[in-house]
């Protein structure tokens, strides 16, 4: 055992830079899932609890991929499990998420993503995958190919059909519900 | 391409080289720069809205995470990871730890619990483990192979330890829990909120499983463990609370059943480190709705939802080039010669595609292969024919080009009961880590159970794996012997690299080795196609294979998961080696190759089935064999008996189409001139009007025959066992039927044909239409007890949406 203690000094400062780095994105991708941010923050604990375990033999130069790969897996079983309750809790938890507009500006931003990620869970399984890692989790294509372990045309692929279909889908969701003198989104200005 | 490009302009994806391009081509033209912007815009919205940066960590848990010691290799019950368990507890105040249990595999879970809570659970866990298909799997088999049990030996070096001693030790913050003496009958677990984590164990015929997550229900019920498989005791399906990851920890050797120590008591037994039970002191209650997954199936939605969680698309999969079979000139290529093939890979796999949404490369597609795919409703032979196969041919207008026919030779093989010989099988199993799937290893395992259960008294059946090593996991073994082979699958776990070197050669060697003369031998290779046999080159590969088929071997290759799917290869080893490929996409296809195809898997009628048309050019000018690309046969071959053909099953049928473009073409319907007129021979050209005469022409050109009959169909076949081939010919007229008129058999297998043209982007597709493609596969669609034709239309469906928006 003695050995292993060097060794041990230097996968711990790689942890902590992990924790750092990958604390935030991981909470978000795991609460695109689960919509509760205390279930998020218990799959992405457990994420690095298992990556703290599994260090040794994990690629450093890879850890991405495999921390997201876990956290989803976590957040689909947790989320197969009681399916009903996130649906509930979304709504409420989505005003406390915000930062610190004010409060209209708070509701139009809750409404939006709570939009988006609804819109999200339409996209079919491979989009809405490739699409959670880049817009939630913040992942690059390199980093989202080796999650997915698809090529990065593919990645490319879709993403941009991920996102042609949200797009068509917000679009037609802004279409059919006028906001009166409620701000909307610039992008849609254009539309 | 460009579409995407834009996309990937959006989010700052491009090389520079790449987004000079795009922002020069965005510059030259403002429609599309404006489509552009608004792209970006709206990725800009998501990327805003999506990105919350305020989740995070509480910073008690934050600096837990950070002060958290650094996991050892392998955790002992008393080694430091306790106190990675505890720090989480404290969150909760009020938590204490449970009992540790042991899982199949050998991981040890630590369930906390709230004190008011009753009830801990001591249970085997294994996470991975789980008897799913496509299922999400609770934690991340991949990355912790390495670190547990798999490769610590059976139980030993930790010794016997009494799991409560190892519990109560250590455990700070747990409250002296109240270990409620063990009635289960009448214990409640009551469960709190949304932030428990429960776990229900079951235990079903041989195998553990667990799913973690939170449990609702409060209602309980009793599970106990039936399975011949597991060392004696009781089995304890008990429910757990824990809010951590479960710790991984070596089985525990067995202890003895004896006393009862209430709760935390779970003695465990493990037998040769693999299979656990665990027994407790009595039974406890289950939470409802978590128990009982048996290993049988999936409800099948949840399948087909789950069935692409894992899915790895066309990475590193390899697919033979294509190049599709070209109108010939009857008067120049009156011969036509091909191998039979009764593989039905292509289709599952193209299905596979198509339900993730995508569309398969077009190489994959293999037209025979997707017509083959269906059972039909052929007549079989005679009882008293002599040959084991009935052929005929069909001809009707072709749904494509309205002035040429189509022609369909269907050969159906007889069915010969399995029952009536005995098999002597070899599984050869894929144990690498790239089988680490869902997808894969689990969906192997059920297959080869579903085969195992058919099996009885007077067959054979051996496993052979190979990963980093090849090893024999399971002796021949009595048919009858279900429980010890269905236990040796079960142990199955994947880790290591592709390095099967010897693994083919083994398992010939076992086949060999338990050779039943007039029976069935045959090896069963699972893999995900990404297995190395230390062979790479191609032509090396096969000269192996035949050389191993010598030995009188058969071989059928089953394709699972995607993402390493070597085709090529898999399709290479079955022609050579005597075989079929099947690729096992899903539960459903496992049952429809291994149960109900079962002796077309298993049993082979004929060997080496060969056809050779001959065309008649009074009446055809060309023809157009439609698949069988990389099937075909030079037309010496069809004589020569030493060459190797592919075979046809039990009850197998093989069907193939030929377009046809008649001699007798409207006017003005004439086609170009495929190939210039001959500078220094002319070949007797007959016309509509003097079939009867045949112009004198240079003696080597060839003489229309004038003969009504469009071709002649020849086969030849040889018996399983034989090395001589025996021939069949059958003159063939065409009627003039219609589309309409044609049989319905022939209606679907051109609108499998057709489906194929389309999603192939062929050359050749002619007139066809989605649309037209799905009524006339509608009109052929028959009864369909099986549903497969069902689904088809469903699949037509799929690829005529992802055409549209591509």
């Amino acid at each position: 055992m003695r050995g292993e203690h060097a060794l041990m000094a230097e996968p711990h400062t790689l942890f902590l830079e992990t924790l750092q780095r990958y604390e935030r994105p991981l909470i978000r991708y795991a609460h695109g899932y689960t919509g509760d941010l205390e279930e998020a923050r218990d799959i992405v604990q457990d994420v690095f609890v298992k990556l703290s375990q599994c260090l040794h033999t994990l690629d450093h130069e890879r850890l991405a991929p495999w921390l997201f790969t876990v956290c989803r897996n976590r957040a689909l079983d947790h989320l197969r499990k009681h399916r009903r309750l996130v649906v509930m809790e979304t709504q409420t938890l989505d005003l406390e998420m915000s930062a610190d507009p004010s409060p209209h500006e708070e509701m139009d931003r809750a409404e939006i993503v709570t939009m988006l990620r609804r819109l999200i869970d339409t996209l079919p399984t491979r989009q809405q995958e490739a699409v959670r890692l880049k817009f939630i989790a913040g992942l690059d294509y390199q980093q989202i190919s080796a999650a997915m372990k698809t090529s990065i045309g593919n990645v490319g692929y879709l993403i941009h059909h991920g996102v042609a279909a949200l797009r068509t889908k917000w679009q037609a969701m802004e279409n059919e519900e006028p906001a009166p003198g409620k701000a909307r989104s610039p992008a849609l200005a254009a539309a | 391409m460009k579409h995407e490009q834009i996309t990937a302009w959006a989010l700052d994806e491009l090389s520079p080289q790449e987004r000079e391009q795009i922002e020069a081509a965005l510059r030259e033209n403002p429609q599309i720069k404006a489509k552009a912007e608004e792209t970006k815009s709206f990725c800009d919205l998501l990327t805003q809205e999506l990105r919350d940066e305020s989740l995070a960590f509480t910073s008690e848990q934050r600096s837990r995470l950070q002060t958290m010691p650094p996991a050892s290799n392998i955790i002992v019950p008393s080694s430091a990871s306790k106190p990675v368990r505890w720090s989480f507890t404290s969150r909760f105040g009020s938590l204490a730890a449970a009992a540790a249990c042991v899982a199949v595999g050998g991981y040890w879970m630590y369930p906390w619990l709230k004190p008011e809570k009753e009830q801990i659970v001591v249970a085997a866990v294994e996470e991975e483990k789980l008897f799913k298909v496509g299922g999400p799997q609770i934690g991340q088999k991949a990355a912790s192979a390495p670190m547990d049990l798999l490769e610590s030996p059976a139980a030993p070096s930790f010794g016997n330890m009494p799991l409560n001693e190892s519990l109560r030790s250590p455990l700070p913050g747990l409250a002296s829990t109240p270990l409620p003496a063990a009635k289960p009958a009448e214990s409640n677990v009551t469960l709190t909120g949304a932030n428990t984590y429960a776990g229900a164990v079951s235990v079903n015929g041989g195998t553990l499983e667990v799913r973690s997550g939170n449990v609702v229900a409060s209602k309980q019920r009793m599970l106990e463990l039936s399975g011949g498989t597991l060392a004696a005791g009781k089995e304890l399906a008990e429910t757990m609370q824990f809010k951590s990851p479960p710790l991984s920890m070596p089985a525990s050797p067995p202890a003895p059943p004896a006393a009862p120590l209430g709760l935390l008591a779970a003695n465990v037994t493990a037998s040769g480190g693999r299979t656990v039970t665990t027994s407790a002191s009595s039974a406890v209650p289950v939470v409802e709705g978590a128990a009982g997954q048996t290993r049988a199936f999936e409800p099948p939605q949840i399948a087909a939802s789950w069935a692409v969680q894992r899915d790895q698309v066309a990475s590193t999969e390899s697919y033979t080039r294509i190049l599709e079979n070209e109108l010939m000139d009857v008067r120049r290529e009156p011969l036509s010669t091909f191998s039979i093939d009764v593989d039905t890979a292509s289709y599952a796999n193209v299905r596979r595609f198509l339900n993730q949404n995508m569309l398969p490369p077009a190489d994959a597609v293999r037209l025979e292969e997707l017509i083959n795919y269906f059972p039909g409703d052929e007549e079989g032979p005679a009882a008293d024919a002599k040959e084991p196969f009935a052929a005929r041919v069909e001809l009707a207008a072709c749904p494509w080009q309205p002035h040429h026919r189509l022609a369909r030779i269907a050969i159906q093989g007889k069915q010969a009961q399995k029952g009536s010989k005995a098999s002597n099988l070899v599984f050869l199993v894929d144990v690498s880590g790239s089988m680490d799937d869902p997808q894969k290893l689990p969906l192997v395992k059920q297959s080869l159970c579903m085969l195992a259960e058919q099996m009885g008294e007077g067959d054979r059946v051996s496993m052979v794996t190979y990963a980093s090593g090849t090893a024999v996991v399971l002796p021949p073994t009595n048919g009858e012997n279900r429980p010890q082979i269905i236990a040796a699958v079960d142990q199955l776990q994947a880790n290591g690299s592709t390095n099967g070197a010897g693994g083919l050669k083994l398992a010939y060697e076992q086949a060999v080795a338990g050779f039943i003369q007039e029976g069935i031998n045959r090896v069963i290779l699972c893999t995900d196609g990404d297995f190395n046999v230390g062979i790479s080159d191609p032509a090396e590969l096969e000269k192996f294979i035949a050389e191993k088929a010598r030995s009188g071997v058969f071989l059928s290759v089953l394709g699972f998961g995607s993402g390493n799917l070597k085709d090529r290869t898999m399709e290479t080893l079955a022609d050579k080696g005597n075989g079929n490929y099947a690729y096992i996409d899903g539960l459903a296809e496992a049952r429809k190759v291994l149960v109900e195809q079962m002796a077309g898997t298993l049993v082979t009628i004929a060997k080496d089935v060969k056809v050779q048309i001959e065309f008649n050019p009074a009446q055809v000018r060309a023809y157009r064999l439609i698949g069988y690309e990389n099937r075909l046969l030079a037309k010496e071959d069809f004589n020569d008996d030493t060459k190797d053909a592919g075979e046809i099953g039990s009850g197998h049928r093989v069907v193939a189409l030929y377009e046809l473009v008649p001699t007798n073409l409207p006017p003005g319907v004439e086609p170009d001139r495929i190939v210039d007129t001959l500078k220094y021979q002319t070949l007797a050209s007959p016309t509509s009007k003097d079939l009867n005469e045949v112009k004198p022409v240079a003696a080597t050109a060839l003489d229309a025959v004038a003969s009504k009959e469009l071709m002649t169909v020849k086969l030849r076949y040889k018996q399983p066992e034989g090395e001589t081939s025996a021939k069949i010919e059958l003159p063939v007229l065409d009627e003039g039927k219609t589309l309409e008129a044609a049989s319905g058999e022939f209606q679907f297998s051109a609108a499998v044909a057709a489906f194929g043209l389309l999603l192939r982007d062929s050359s050749y597709k002619g007139t066809l239409t989605w649309e037209s493609v799905r009524k006339l596969a509608l009109a052929g669609k028959g009864p369909d007890k099986l549903g497969y034709r069902g689904e088809f239309l469903q699949l037509i469906d799929k690829a005529a949406g992802l055409k549209q928006t591509n």
